[in-house]
């Protein structure tokens, strides 16, 4: 797992969440996730396939979520995870991957992302399989948003 | 000149976004479809003047949409408005046909842009 995989993902969130949120972010410390400890309680998940494969996980606790999509959506309340909430958190997840998909290419690692899949629940564990994933948190008025990255290099 | 689009894209939050922008553009929004193969069907009945065409989706993705479409009509108007803008998946839409490539997130001055240069073609 290289650094140079994740940092995209990590600057194209800062980008993308003051592009369509207004949300201004600062980056916290990067680590490695310990396999057992839990996720958020909402998680965007995309999967990657390409020069490198793996996940790549948003996650956020819920008022958190709904402060962002909140934003996202012109300061309309969230009171539940409807349809059009749930699908702003997917998208948010793709633009940034997306975003990060193209400063891959770049660098020479070209990958392909799946749509995204939300999993809202309380002490979720999500398996990265065996790769490892690393974390860094972006703290914001809106809260923590967790940015899980495991991708390793694809063996062809 | 009335200019009819059709939006398609899989997130509802995007379709609502785009018909906001576009109707606060002047436009009217005659159609929505939640992946490519609906669009391909819908685009049979509503012959709408322009499409705006995301590309990940589940059942047919928007590439795949763009060239049946195209198939249809090769006078047809689609602008590819994704999340993905690596450059094999711009130059593959180009070439199959797409009028602009819009890379999401995008302004909504870009949307009319591209729309209003679009629509006189």
């Amino acid at each position: 797992m290289k650094v140079e995989y994740v940092n995209p993902f990590i600057e194209s969130a800062a980008d993308v969440l003051e592009e369509i949120a207004n949300l201004k972010t600062e980056r916290g410390n990067l680590q490695l996730k310990d396999a057992n400890a839990p996720f958020r309680d909402v998680n965007a998940i995309l999967g990657v396939i390409g020069q490198v494969h793996g996940q790549v996980i948003y996650g956020f606790d819920e008022p958190t979520a709904k402060s962002i999509v909140s934003r996202m959506m012109m300061g309309a309340e969230i009171i539940e995870f409807d349809e059009m909430a749930r699908s702003a958190l997917g998208e948010l997840g793709n633009i940034i991957s997306g975003k990060a998909s193209v400063s891959l290419e770049s660098a020479g690692f070209p990958i392909e992302l799946s749509p995204p899949t939300l999993v809202m629940a309380q002490n979720v564990r999500i398996s990265s399989m065996n790769i490892p994933m690393i974390v860094v948190p972006l703290e914001s008025e809106c809260g923590t948003m967790n940015i899980y990255v495991g991708l390793e290099e694809s063996s062809d | 000149m009335s200019c009819n689009i059709m939006i398609v894209d899989d997130a509802a939050f995007m379709r609502a976004t785009l018909k906001d922008v576009i109707t606060k553009g002047g436009f009217e929004v005659v159609g929505e479809a939640v992946n490519g193969k609906e669009a391909v069907d819908k685009y049979k009945t509503l012959k709408p003047d322009i499409v705006t065409m995301d590309i990940t989706m589940p059942e047919m993705d928007g590439l795949e949409a763009l060239k049946a479409i195209v198939g249809l009509n090769a006078d047809a108007k689609v602008v590819m408005v994704s999340a993905i803008g690596q450059q094999a998946n711009v130059l593959q839409a180009v070439k199959t046909g797409a009028k602009d490539f819009i890379v999401k997130p995008f302004q909504p001055d870009r949307i009319i842009d591209a729309l209003t240069k679009v629509a006189a073609m």
